[in-house]
């Protein structure tokens, strides 16, 4: 929902149709296969998470275009027979996607709010973070990193949701997601970067407009495959709540840089990129200004 | 009409072949193999220094080498490659274990081949990566899950191959075994099973590769640690030169396991003519 879901809901509300837009729209499993078809040149746009800037950082020619999600948006969803509460994660099995990309990162600056570090968990990489769930279902682990919509499905399924960061300490301002493409194709074809980045620009005012609200969750629900219920609870959190929803498909379209400088910063701390790259290599404001300005 | 035909006995022919050799002494042949890779490593070098090839999609292998280099000094690999190690070699042998001697019966009854025949054809033509989650939900994300799927992905290349050899034997050696008062016992010890052991290594070396890529598979579902996992967050990393490594180690594992094989194959096989 934080990334796969805007597209889906730009379609519905009819805004990819009136900026004139026909998508192909490819669903990918990993941050890392998006990249990599950004990359062999199949995919001209992605809308996916921040795995981008690890491309950018070993050489890749992935830019950072626009903003999606710019607030960590994962809290640890426990097995509440095995863990009881953030003190209690030492040592505990966590199922994650990959101990390389921002999820990773995020956990680390999480673990270390409570003096816990990543050597003081017991990881295993399984999948996405459905295929996660499924190991916290079955048992194999005591709790993933969820975000919206499956942290929710697990607290109804039982599951104990310890909050978006731990006690008395705040939410991580990382980019979570964000809308990336190649800086060749931007060079080539930048009316297109530009009125992809309208319309998603458009996408958010929609979504963020109280009257869409309900026919959000709507789309929601049938996108993500998920309840109502859990729809709207994401809804909520996303585009009405306090904590994210300022850092949610931002007005302007762009990418925050307070978000994206700490996690980059966060990477390297946490020897996921060796060295950091500047904020101009891996995002510009350009296209979204240009997108923003003919709004 | 200038057709000729070479009626010099075989020994005469060969000491033709090679009439300056001091006695006592072979040839020594080039060691092909090792040319060949070389050679086609440095193909890689050259065609990468002239061709424009994205270093997302290939590198040269003196990178290669470099990241080698890197990953031991740093010690990134040992324990992926303990863990998948251990894996192969505990899965290989139970597989072998049970496939051999299922192989064996399957292939010298026939009452009991016809019953076995649907499940090993079934199973044999099942993707290991469809059955992968299911092992791993039930053994849980340690060694013997990897155990399992390496165990799952060896087994039908033996037990075919078993079946087989077996049936393979020539019927007049089963009828001379017969003639001369042979048990059953003994037909099946000293007949079936040494006539059949080509096919049995056969299959054991074509096991080595459904195994080494089982490594891989049963990494793809959940691992704490293995090649797999290693070539896995390597990939996610673009830290490409690094999925070589994996993946360089991966075949070089595959190729030990086969050299070993072969060793044990020579000693076994010493009484064919």
């Amino acid at each position: 929902m934080t990334t796969g879901l805007w597209l889906g809901v730009a379609e519905q509300a009819g805004i990819l149709e009136e900026e004139g837009l026909t998508l192909d729209i490819v669903d990918f499993r990993a941050s890392a296969d998006v990249n990599n078809g950004l990359l062999s040149g199949d995919l001209d746009v992605a809308v996916n998470g921040s795995g981008g800037i690890v491309a950018t950082a070993q050489g890749g020619d992935v830019i950072g275009v626009g903003g999606g999600v710019d607030v960590s948006v994962w809290e640890p969803l426990v097995n509440t027979d095995r863990v009881s509460g953030w003190d209690d994660l030492a040592g505990k099995t966590v199922a994650v996607s990959s101990t390389s990309g921002v999820v990773w990162a995020v956990l680390g600056d999480l673990l270390a709010e409570i003096g816990l570090t990543h050597d003081d968990i017991d990881p295993v990489v399984i999948g996405s973070t459905f295929e996660n769930y499924a190991a916290l279902e079955s048992g194999q682990v005591d709790w993933i990193p969820g975000a919206a919509p499956v942290n929710f499905i697990g607290e109804d399924a039982g599951f104990g949701r310890l909050g978006y960061a731990a006690p008395g300490g705040e939410v991580p301002l990382f980019t979570s997601g964000y809308v990336s493409t190649t800086n060749a194709f931007a060079a080539e074809n930048p009316d297109s970067v530009v009125r992809f980045l309208r319309a998603w620009i458009r996408t958010g005012q929609w979504a963020k407009d109280p009257a869409n609200f309900d026919r959000v969750v709507e789309i929601a629900a049938e996108v993500s495959e998920v309840e109502e219920s859990v729809a709207r609870r994401s809804m909520e959190l996303y585009l009405l709540g306090d904590v994210h929803s300022p850092y949610f498909l931002a007005e302007n379209g762009e990418i925050n840089d307070e978000s994206l400088q700490n996690l980059i910063d966060s990477m390297v701390r946490q020897e996921i990129l060796e060295e950091a790259p500047s904020l101009d290599e891996v995002r510009t404001h350009e296209y979204a200004r240009r997108a923003a300005a003919c709004l | 009409m200038t057709d000729t035909i070479d009626i010099s006995p075989p020994s005469v022919a060969q000491d033709t072949a090679a009439p300056h050799a001091p006695a006592g002494r072979r040839r020594r042949r080039p060691p092909l193999s090792l040319l060949s890779v070389i050679g086609g490593f440095l193909l890689w070098e050259a065609a990468l220094a002239v061709f424009e090839v994205s270093e997302f999609a290939l590198v040269p292998p003196t990178q290669i080498i470099g990241e080698f280099v890197v990953v031991i000094r740093d010690g990134l690999i040992w324990e992926h490659l303990r863990i998948s190690v251990l894996a192969f070699l505990f899965g290989f042998a139970v597989s072998a274990a049970l496939a051999i001697p299922l192989g064996l019966i399957a292939g010298s009854s026939r009452t009991f081949g016809e019953l076995a025949s649907p499940w090993i054809a079934g199973l044999y033509a099942t993707p290991m990566i469809a059955l992968a989650p299911l092992l791993i939900i039930a053994l849980g994300f340690g060694i013997q899950a990897k155990m399992a799927v390496v165990a799952f992905a060896c087994f039908f290349p033996m037990v075919i191959n078993t079946i087989s050899g077996v049936k393979a034997v020539e019927g007049s050696l089963l009828d001379v075994s017969t003639a001369f008062g042979a048990t059953r016992s003994e037909t099946f010890r000293k007949v079936l099973l040494p006539g059949s052991v080509p096919f049995i290594m056969a299959g054991l070396q074509l096991a080595v590769g459904r195994g080494v890529v089982g490594l891989v598979v049963a990494d793809l579902f959940g691992s704490r640690a293995g090649l797999g996992l290693f070539l896995l967050n390597s990939a996610q990393a673009f830290n490409i030169a690094r999925v070589f490594v994996a993946a360089l180690t991966l075949a070089m594992l595959g190729v030990l396991f086969s050299a070993v094989l072969r060793t044990i194959e020579g000693r076994m096989l010493r009484w064919r003519p």
